[in-house]
């Protein structure tokens, strides 16, 4: 495990361009949807003092005015952020291949190779996610119908919110666990997928399922290093915004700057992982000490 | 007094009385838990206070709302009713009333005449109404007391709407026969003396006399209870069930709670002692309750007048009888809570604070609920307003919760400017009258934000020798718009018609705007001028205008102010030009279209429409200033928000599939 989380350093490292191209990508789609927001909000702003009362801090009144006002036109804006995030999501499992071959070939990451890499897995990949969305739909449901089931049969004994509140965060607390476990085996999918020259998606997605649970440990410690990471950039950025505040155009793009060095810490995390699951398997595969 | 026969042990609340005590009531009852049926035995002593003779009687049998799908309540009142699906599983889901014996005197059987009843529509299965009417021999001559014994049998419904039982917990309410309003003509709206005794609706409330009460609830023993006015006694049964003694003077209705979960939690404010009664899985919310009925208390002492009363009880219901919860009941009142939640929401005070300021509007000024809602639900909300945020915060007394705030006042007017419709109905009409929606958010939040505009015209301190003249000269009594009004002329010097005929009487919004600032230089006389001989022609000399110095330059500058809505108020604007001159006009608000002009060195940099923001029920306040260097930052602000968490959606879900 020590010797994969070093690897997947270098790995991740290594493939920093490719980090930088999938970040840019998010900035770049982000950008399209702020163009048409950017826009109505101005219009909606007008030539009215009220919104600067928007920069101290949330005012209520001022917000549901202006809302009032170009409720409509945000909608629209609204309407085309989902499409977005599926163009995303689609560009995002096509890089994936061209990743995580750099990874697996530890040298090679030549133009040519990555876009090959890119387009001869995103087949399985995309097959992958269609599995993988599935198998959360059927995770939902094993958990959601006992606590269905539990609630109905309360409904007419419970004594107080806690016989709702406390089963449902337990249910959520198993919900997650299981979420997370099963996101995480999804990254050993792609892995074998390219380890193995796999091309069925479903034998690669049970396949990363055993994986992830014989070495639970090394694989899911990680994982949750990880997420730990996630949420401490979170709170700081929480903390850091209150902080910076809004208050003038200054405060406002370096808010923007330091929202955007976030993302990219993400994007990075992201692809780090996927780097520490390609170096585990390969560490595993041949053999070595973990 | 006629009424000390049964209640001799009791302890007198008021040496003097208070109210004209009309109605005045001596119950003894019976729950039996099981069978979820009250069996009441009831005395009324009622005066007839008009110069009427009187040839018949009416009563409201409330609970027969929930007697079927066919009552008027379930036919009319899906909208507005609380609480939970009453068509749930079960057979004593519903509720009923029903008289058994009516008797005038010890022996005068009036029980054959009494028939249903329906003033409001033509709906002859709504049994919520009766009506006895009387031969002549029998007929209420003027000043006198009658005095009726009625003998009653109550089932209680499933919890839907204010009152009823869930499991062990009942909330017990609108329970006993009441007699309705004999309204003299002169009183209110009355041209000839009638009854006023509505059928229950699904969006009214009640409508009542003053009087006192004696009631003595006979409860299984295990069980503690609470009720309007001051216990008087406990006594243990020999058949495992206690009876409490409950005495309330001066009050328009008599409701009552029995569970054997409640825990007691007390505090005190000068004269009021406050016993808050509370399910345990939510003890840790005491505090709150307690903290925001006293400073709710101590703010309607400053700013409306005294609190009577010696007590006030406050009832938090268990969460399945949830749709108790959120009710006022003379001294009593019941709260919502919910042991999750978060301090910054505080939605616990502000039931609380709600309920308690119906002591005044609902219970001390009793104005009638079915017919001007306003009168009680507006000028609570207003007030409650008004007191939770002087104490929470104007900016975050409601909500104060990650990164939201809001206060309370702005949060009713956003909720009324906010509405698909504003111009759905105006305050002015009974609440069964809305057919098609807008009770509540008409009623509460219009009426508050409105009550705030004329704040903001008249300034707080005459607002509040409003509120305390009408207090004064209207507790214990029946006020309607008008009398509210004549106050509002009396203490202002003003006649203030104008301003209830477009708040109260119409549904029309107001909004003006700022149109446009123009600054131009000034312009020289160009062109032909004169007649015949004198004709001249006179050109622009640009060479002069050149060389003139930086003082004589002069800008024509204009603010152009629409009227959007219907509503005309007066107002003030507030112009700033550029060397930070300010000038504060005034505008009667009546053109559509109106502008101020300026011919001054300096050009304006700003103008805004009502700068204290006293029009508070301007539908928008974004559109009533006005400034040539418009500040894009906002936007900037929430693009790049919005941008941030556009992108983490995308991460997010990018890196689970
Ligand atoms: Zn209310």
């Amino acid at each position: 495990m020590i010797r994969a989380f070093f690897q997947s350093i270098q790995k991740t490292l290594f493939v920093f361009p490719l980090i930088l191209l999938v970040y840019l990508v998010n900035l770049g789609l982000g950008l399209l949807l702020a163009l048409p927001y950017f826009k109505v909000f101005r219009g909606g702003i007008g030539n009215s003092m009220e919104p600067s009362k928007l920069l101290a801090g949330y005012d209520h009144t001022v917000y549901r005015d202006l809302m009032e006002q170009i409720e409509g036109s945000i909608a629209v804006v609204d309407g085309q952020t989902p499409w977005m995030i599926l163009i995303f999501v689609l560009l995002s499992i096509f890089f994936n291949g061209g990743i995580i071959g750099a990874m697996a070939a530890s040298q090679d990451i030549s133009r040519k190779s990555f876009w090959t890499n890119c387009r001869h897995y995103f087949g399985r990949f995309f097959r992958l996610s269609i599995i993988s969305i599935i198998a959360y739909g059927i995770l939902a449901v094993i958990i959601a119908l006992p606590l269905a089931a539990y609630f109905k049969g309360i409904s007419s004994s419970f004594t107080s919110e806690q016989a709702f509140v406390i089963p449902a965060i337990i249910g959520a607390g198993i919900f997650l666990f299981l979420f997370s476990f099963l996101s995480m085996s999804n990254d050993y999918a792609k892995v074998k997928i390219v380890a193995e020259n796999s091309r069925s998606a479903l034998r690669m997605f049970f396949s990363g399922l055993k994986f992830s649970f014989r070495h639970f440990f090394s694989a899911y410690i990680f994982y949750v290093l990880l997420a730990m990471i996630l949420l401490v950039g979170g709170f700081t950025y929480w903390k850091l915004s209150g902080v910076v505040g809004t208050s003038s155009m200054f405060t406002i793009i370096l808010l923007f700057i330091i929202q955007q060095i976030l993302v990219f810490i993400r994007t990075s995390i992201r692809i780090w992982h996927l780097a520490y699951a390609s170096s585990l398997y390969q560490n595993l595969q041949r053999g070595g000490r973990w | 007094m006629f009424f000390q026969t049964s209640s001799s042990n009791a302890q007198v609340i008021f040496p003097e009385p208070l109210s004209e005590r009309i109605a005045n009531y001596d119950i003894d009852v019976k729950l039996n838990a099981a069978t979820k049926i009250l069996d009441g035995k009831e005395i009324l002593y009622w005066r007839n206070t008009s110069n009427d003779t009187i040839y018949d009687l009416q009563f409201h049998l409330y609970l027969n709302a929930f007697k079927n799908t066919e009552s008027t309540f379930l036919q009319s009142g899906r909208i507005g009713t609380r609480g939970a699906d009453l068509f749930g599983e079960g057979d004593d889901i519903w509720g009923w009333t029903e008289v058994t014996s009516m008797k005038m005197g010890n022996d005068i059987d009036l029980t054959p005449q009494i028939e249903f009843y329906q003033p409001d529509d033509d709906n002859d299965k709504d049994q919520t109404v009766i009506r006895v009417p009387l031969v002549d021999s029998l007929a209420i001559m003027p000043g006198d007391t009658i005095q009726l014994e009625i003998d009653f049998q109550a089932k209680l419904p499933q919890i839907m709407a204010r009152t009823g039982f869930s499991r062990d917990y009942f909330f017990v309410a609108q329970w006993f026969p009441k007699i309705g309003v004999y309204e003299a003509p002169g009183q209110r709206y009355a041209t000839e003396g009638q009854w006023n005794c509505h059928q229950f609706h699904g969006n009214t409330e009640f409508f009542a006399d003053f009087g006192v009460y004696n009631v003595r609830m006979t409860v299984p023993e295990n069980m503690i209870v609470g009720a309007t006015g001051v216990l008087q006694e406990e006594k243990e049964n020999a058949d495992s069930t206690k009876t409490y003694y409950y005495r309330a003077e001066d009050v328009i209705d008599f409701a009552w709670t029995a569970s054997p979960n409640f825990l007691e939690f007390t505090d005190e404010w000068e004269h009021v002692k406050v016993r808050l009664l509370i399910h345990p899985e939510h003890e840790n919310m005491a505090p709150r309750y307690l903290e925001s009925a006293i400073k709710t208390i101590e703010y309607f002492d400053k700013h409306v007048g005294k609190y009577p009363y010696p007590n006030l009880t406050i009832i938090d219901p268990p969460s399945f009888g949830a749709a108790s919860g959120g009710m006022e009941y003379p001294t009593f009142i019941t709260g919502i809570s919910f042991s999750f939640l978060p301090e910054g929401v505080r939605s616990v005070e502000g039931v609380t604070a709600h309920e308690f300021a119906h002591q005044y509007f609902m219970q001390l000024i009793a104005s009638n609920e079915f017919e001007e809602a306003w009168l009680d639900e507006g000028f609570t909300t207003y007030m409650e307003n008004r007191a939770l945020d002087a104490t929470y915060g104007k900016k975050n007394a409601e909500i104060d919760f990650m990164g939201i705030q809001m206060g309370n006042r702005e949060s009713r007017r956003a909720g009324y400017v906010g509405m698909e419709n504003p111009k759905i109905a105006e305050n002015f009409r009974p609440g069964w009258e809305f057919k098609h929606g807008g009770y509540g958010t008409i009623t509460y939040n219009k009426t508050a934000t409105w009550l705030s505009t004329l704040e903001g015209i008249v300034g707080l301190e005459t607002m509040d020798q409003i509120m305390q003249t009408y207090f004064e000269r209207w507790k214990f009594k029946h006020p309607c718009a008008r009398d509210f009004i004549e106050i509002v002329n009396e203490v202002t010097g003003e006649d203030m018609q104008w301003f209830f005929d477009q708040v109260l009487y119409s549904a029309e919004i107001c909004d003006y705007k700022i149109h446009r600032v123009y600054n131009g230089k000034v312009e020289k006389e160009a062109g032909i001028f004169g007649l015949g001989e004198e004709r001249e022609l006179i050109v622009e000399d640009e060479e002069e205008e050149d060389n003139s110095n930086e003082e004589n330059k002069k800008y024509e500058s204009k603010v152009i102010i629409h009227r959007i809505g219907e509503v005309k108020m007066p107002m003030e604007i507030l112009v700033h030009f550029e060397d930070g001159e300010e000038v504060l006009e005034k505008w009667d608000g009546q053109a559509r279209t109106y502008e101020l002009k300026y011919e001054r060195p300096e050009k304006i940099k700003w103008a805004q429409i009502d700068p204290e923001y006293k029009i508070y029920m301007d539908v928008n306040f974004n559109n009533n200033s006005y400034t040539t260097e418009p500040d894009a930052a906002p936007a900037y602000k929430y693009t790049s928000r919005f941008v941030f968490w556009v992108q983490q959606l995308m991460q997010t879900i990018a890196s689970l599939v």
